[in-house]
């Protein structure tokens, strides 16, 4: 149901006309434009050429709070923690042995399995990634487990349990209007 | 049937020195040895439980690694035979050593739906060997079984192995055994089939009566991890299956054949890639068992007789057979001209005769499948072990000893072979 002459009228009043109106990222979805002001009223306004709208991000929505404040979160696989250290990992490719490098490589001295000399500048010694240790449970992984976490609700939601939406910022058509932060092409 | 007779009386009358070394050379002895060890192996099986159900509410203590490089399809061959597994691997680790194609995005497919349990994606290719001992880094089971990203192993092939390593406390790794999954693919399968079916079922099931095995396969051979990456895993370089279980036995560790544990893996199907294959093999071999770990010479005083037997396995079975191949030059040329082709036949017929003597109990009492095709290729055995295969092999250490050939084999990453070919 489109929105009567009254609502336009208001919804439009509340647009700024030098500035974008842009989504609060920590309210819910139905009023990240402020109370009472519905995405899809904005988008016919836009429709019917008296504002404009652009997309400002792609966000993940919080499946729990609704709200748009997701981060990647790195953690154990094993026990959830995020306490992990990333270690620097070597391979001395004389012996073909592998071996953790916390503290850089001159702190190495030797290979723990052929006893030869190591330093930084050597070039038979080359990085081969990271190990990630969880200073909890010990675990040792090739890589950490990612997880969004909300940090509006401090909930953890595995990756597909999310869903990515564009964000809009909208503006009374008129020419005096400023650059958006973001550019549609990133949308 | 009379010039059967003739052209045998031809070699068996020409000299006893060359029928002697023809029969040396042609690997006549040790396919002998595989033979006698037919009935001691058997013996021995029957006194051990043949029993290798696991029971599925257990934890096996098994994590199977996986290198696999632009091989997606391998590795998914290789894990609905680990699903299939009646003693299931606890982890499954899978790691993609600087694939090039689309398979690091089929691996990631195969980890989110649980096939892979860790899955380790190296944009920079490092080989094999330290590939291995990345993955060796997140085993945490009591023994890792290595299998190759292209190989099949059979429902009982875990269960087989981990029983054998948990019967021997004090071995560091058991090795499976070896058929040619695509073996009526060509002639040159077929042939490797046989080949397979002498040298590892009965060979390395003799070599392991002895504890005398020399080489745990890199298609599948499972380790107990608390001595393999004590020891710092695999090998450096090219023929890492081979100096890694060399090492082993030097450290004082025994290694051992499972028989009735089998991988199923595919061969060359034409003779350009069998030759390079072999070349590779035979270089890796030469320069592993002669230059680097010195067979010729006792390696300690107290050197233990498996150790020796070992040594003396490669020296006398392969290494001296392959060096005499030349000495059939001489031979031949002895031979007046008129008798030589009657001497050349009734050489070749007396080696098929002895091959399919060799041969026939062994098809009867392979383990494996055995078919009619098989059967057929017995005639070209002296030609495709004896001439072809030796000469490959003689090829293969000449090029080693004279120009090092193994320095441009392309089984390692180009930097990695410079860094090997310059420690010195």
């Amino acid at each position: 149901m489109r929105a009567n002459s009254a609502e336009r009228a208001r919804l439009l009043q509340r647009l700024p006309k030098d500035q974008w109106l842009e989504p609060d990222l920590s309210a819910p979805s139905a009023t990240m434009y402020g109370e009472g002001v519905d995405q899809a009223r904005l988008h016919e306004l836009v429709d019917e050429g008296v504002a404009e709208a652009v997309v400002l991000y792609r966000c993940a929505l919080c499946p729990t709070c609704d709200s748009h404040q997701c981060v990647v979160s790195e953690q154990c696989a094993r026990c959830q923690s995020a306490n992990l250290k990333a270690i620097p990992l070597f391979h001395h490719i004389l012996c073909a042995g592998i071996f953790e490098a916390p503290k850089g490589l001159d702190a190495i001295g030797s290979c723990a399995k052929c006893g030869d000399e190591i330093s930084a500048q050597s070039d038979r010694v080359e990085a081969v990634g990271e190990t990630y240790l969880c200073l909890e449970c010990h675990n040792r992984s090739p890589e950490p487990a990612l997880h969004f976490l909300c940090l509006g609700c401090h909930d953890y939601h595995a990756f597909d349990a999310v869903t990515f939406h564009r964000l809009w910022g909208f503006k009374r058509k008129g020419p005096e209007a400023s650059e958006p932060r973001a550019r549609s092409a990133h949308g | 049937m009379d010039s059967v007779v003739v052209v045998l009386a031809a070699f068996l009358g020409a000299s006893p020195f060359a029928t002697l070394a023809t029969v040396f050379i042609f690997d006549v002895p040790r396919d002998l040895m595989a033979l006698t060890s037919l009935g001691l192996s058997r013996l021995r099986r029957r006194s051990i439980k043949q029993d290798f159900v696991g029971n599925s509410n257990q934890r096996s203590q098994v994590t199977v690694v996986i290198a696999s490089l632009n091989d997606a399809e391998g590795v998914i061959v290789s894990l609905a035979s680990l699903r299939a597994q009646t003693t299931p691997p606890d982890r499954v680790i899978v790691f993609s050593d600087g694939s090039t194609d689309a398979s690091p995005a089929v691996l990631s497919v195969l980890e989110a739906r649980g096939d892979i349990d860790t899955l380790i994606i190296n944009d920079r290719r490092v080989g094999r060997a330290a590939a291995g001992n990345i993955a060796l880094q997140y085993v945490e089971t009591d023994f890792v079984l290595l299998i190759d990203c292209d190989t099949r192993i059979d429902e009982k092939a875990i269960g087989a192995l981990r029983s054998r390593l948990l019967d021997r406390p004090a071995a560091a790794a058991c090795s499976g055994n070896i058929a040619v999954s695509n073996q009526k693919a060509s002639l040159w399968t077929g042939l490797q089939q046989l080949e397979y079916m002498v040298a590892i079922d009965f060979g390395r099931e003799f070599a392991d009566t002895f504890g005398a095995v020399a080489c745990c396969s890199g298609a599948m051979t499972m380790y107990r991890t608390s001595i393999f990456a004590g020891s710092g895993g695999f090998s450096s370089g090219s023929g890492e299956d081979l100096a890694t279980t060399l090492r082993l036995r030097r450290a004082g560790h025994a290694v051992h054949f499972e028989a009735d544990a089998w991988a199923y893996t595919s061969v060359p199907e034409t003779l350009s890639g069998l030759i390079r294959q072999r070349l590779r093999w035979d270089r890796d071999a030469f320069r592993i068992q002669v230059l680097q770990f010195g067979q010729f010479t006792k390696q300690a005083p107290g050197e233990s007789l498996s150790n020796t037997l070992q040594r003396y396995d490669y020296i006398l079975f392969t290494f001296f057979p392959t060096l005499m191949m030349p000495l059939l030059i001489p031979i031949l040329a002895g031979i007046p001209s008129a008798e030589r082709p009657a001497f050349v036949a009734g050489g070749y017929l007396f080696l098929v005769m002895l091959a399919a003597v060799i041969l026939a109990p062994v098809l009867i009492a392979y383990r494996g499948q055995v078919s009619f095709f098989q059967v057929l290729l017995l005639p070209l055995i002296p030609l495709y072990q004896g001439v072809l295969m030796k000469g490959v092999r003689l090829y293969a250490y000449l090029s080693e000893a004279i120009w090092h050939a193994s320095a441009n084999d392309g089984y390692l990453p180009a930097r990695i072979r410079k860094r090997l070919n310059t420690k010195h």
